[in-house]
């Protein structure tokens, strides 16, 4: 147990260190001191309520999305599409919450809105699923290609037909809505953090019972890891990899709850803003693991929010550069990248 | 000798390769259209000739791998029942004498012969019918070559039935009642242990001799 525990730190530890020396590097290039930026940093994040809600609400997105590439990986599959499974599950929740009425109970339409969320994902994970199973379409590629398709439908049918003029969002949803966490906590008053953390949570624990202690999840690793293994030991490879590929795409779906049900109130478009993309870092920093990816989660939620403190003594974009940093050193050091380019390198060898 | 179409019998008759025509029945019951967890199901034990590539998950633990393909049985309100699938591991470990004796370690830091063990707990110390075992001793040391010798010979006295498939002539003229002789995808000959040499065989697997081929 102890043994698994560090060869699962210790990627992310190696890297965060690459990340200071190069942040170090850059922060003095710009004459200031390091100690200084990142003291700003962390005040402008975990130092105030304000900052620090910021940071829970970017950290919720970022967790299902690193839930959503984390389980694909799981099964050996490596979903790029988290961007627009986001979006649509987002699109999904927000037309829902738009249709239902507003006498209609909130208990009843939050979770009818949530489920709409997972639905729209699930529906964009599944068909990359789909035409992997059925003809080795590879879902990289597919995923990658959905993106650009699912994002131009949902932005024309927004742009065309359901805009408030002058906008490029949707009209504020009647019902579903989910209350912010300043409701409770009056500190975090202007922070867009709500109770889509709950459901991150929840979904994250949900997520780990299935991976680790149920049948499905015990037959989806071993998919991952060796697939003719498991077809020898009876798993229907074709239909896990569905699975895999469906629940992938809804948990993303799920992430859209947060800006439309949660912050905003309607969908607009371009909302996802990369943390689709972002959560492939954050389920590589986070070992895959459902709790490495909140810790992650939160990591890459503090770095993005603090770009916003620092801006005054370093260009903002250093946290990118950051962010950059900490995905290649992980990248590099983690077993699955390195098997991944060992079998790409492999038929130059042959 | 090998690959003459032993390996795809075996795949054909566990399930994992689909079945053009014929028809594979156990202790009656047709199982041609059964699939790899039915067949498990109604008694099939299957030790693959490649245990890296078809037996164990390397980064399983031992325990996980001593339940693979009976997950469906370790299942209670809808998870795994870990103190059960420990229980399992605990036991089997004992009795096939797999080393180091923990549940935990994950089936890759295992030696070739212990590797094996785990393959052969988990397909021989279950109740089965049938069992298929597909060069059971391939790259173990001789101890665990014994041992598992041991353990066919015991299945048998049981009356299971056992398919054999070895490259080790010595090992199929010791264990085997029956011979057959596979040659470019046929089986050429099939017949009494007792009335066959290790020269007449060799002559069936080489194509030479083939009267009266069955």
């Amino acid at each position: 147990m102890r043994e698994k525990l560090e060869e699962a730190l210790f990627p992310p530890v190696v890297a965060l260190l690459v990340a200071l020396i190069c942040g170090d590097l850059l922060i003095m290039s710009y004459g200031q001191s390091p100690a200084t930026v990142y003291r700003l940093l962390l005040e402008g994040t975990w130092g105030n309520a304000y900052g620090f809600g910021q940071v829970l609400y970017k950290a919720t997105t970022l967790t299902f999305t690193g839930l959503a590439v984390s389980i694909g990986i799981r099964a050996g599959l490596f979903n790029v599409g988290a961007e627009s499974q986001l979006a649509a599950g987002g699109f999904l929740a927000g037309l829902l919450g738009l249709a239902l009425s507003p006498s209609f109970p909130l208990a009843l339409a939050i979770p009818a809105c949530i489920l709409a969320a997972a639905v729209g994902g699930g529906l964009v994970g599944a068909v990359p699923g789909y035409l992997k199973v059925r003809f080795g379409a590879h879902e990289v590629i597919v995923t990658i290609m959905l993106n650009f398709v699912v994002l131009a439908l949902l932005n024309w049918i927004v742009a065309g037909h359901l805009h408030v003029p002058e906008t490029l969002h949707t009209p504020e949803i009647r019902n579903g809505g989910i209350a912010r966490l300043s409701s409770f906590i009056p500190a975090f008053h202007g922070s867009a953090a709500n109770l889509t953390i709950v459901v991150a949570l929840i979904t994250a624990g949900l997520l780990w019972l299935h991976l680790f202690r149920s049948r499905r999840g015990y037959e989806l690793r071993a998919v991952g890891l060796q697939p003719e293994v498991a077809e020898y030991g009876g798993v229907k490879v074709g239909s896990t990899l569905m699975r895999a590929m469906i629940l992938s795409g809804a948990i993303a779906g799920l992430g859209g709850i947060n800006y439309v049900l949660g912050y905003k109130g309607y969908y607009e478009e371009g909302f996802a803003g990369g943390a689709g993309f972002l959560g492939i870092a954050v389920a590589l920093v986070g070992r895959n693991h459902p709790v490495g990816v909140v810790i992650a989660a939160l990591f890459f939620a503090t770095l993005s929010q603090g770009g916003l403190a620092i801006h005054a003594l370093v260009p903002k974009q250093l946290v990118d550069v950051l962010q950059g940093v900490v995905i290649l050193a992980v990248a590099m050091s983690v077993p699955e990248v390195r098997s991944a380019l060992r079998k790409a390198r492999k038929p130059v060898a042959a | 000798m090998e690959g003459n179409g032993q390996t795809e019998l075996i795949e054909a008759l566990s399930g994992l390769r689909p079945i053009e025509s014929g028809l594979i029945r156990m202790g009656g019951h047709d199982v041609t259209r059964k699939n790899v967890s039915e067949r498990r199901d109604s008694g099939l034990s299957h030790i693959p000739e490649d245990r890296h590539r078809r037996g164990l998950i390397l980064d399983y633990s031992i325990a996980d791998n001593l339940v693979l393909g009976l997950q469906d049985s370790y299942v209670q309100r809808g998870l795994l029942d870990g103190k059960r699938i420990t229980a399992n591991a605990k036991e089997q470990i004992e009795a096939f004498d797999i080393r180091p004796p923990s549940a935990e370690i994950p089936a890759r830091n295992l030696s070739g012969g212990n590797q094996q063990k785990v393959v052969i707990a988990r397909e021989m110390g279950r109740p089965f019918s049938v069992l298929l075992a597909s060069q059971p001793t391939r790259g173990v040391d001789v101890g665990a070559i014994e041992f598992i010798h041991s353990e066919l010979r015991k299945a048998r006295a049981d009356g299971k039935a056992i398919l054999l498939v070895s490259a080790e002539l010595n090992e199929v003229l010791a264990l085997s009642d029956r011979i057959a002789v596979m040659y470019r995808g046929r089986m050429t000959r099939v017949m009494a242990a007792s009335e066959v040499t290790e020269e007449s065989l060799g002559e069936y697997m080489m194509g030479t001799r083939k009267d009266s081929a069955a």
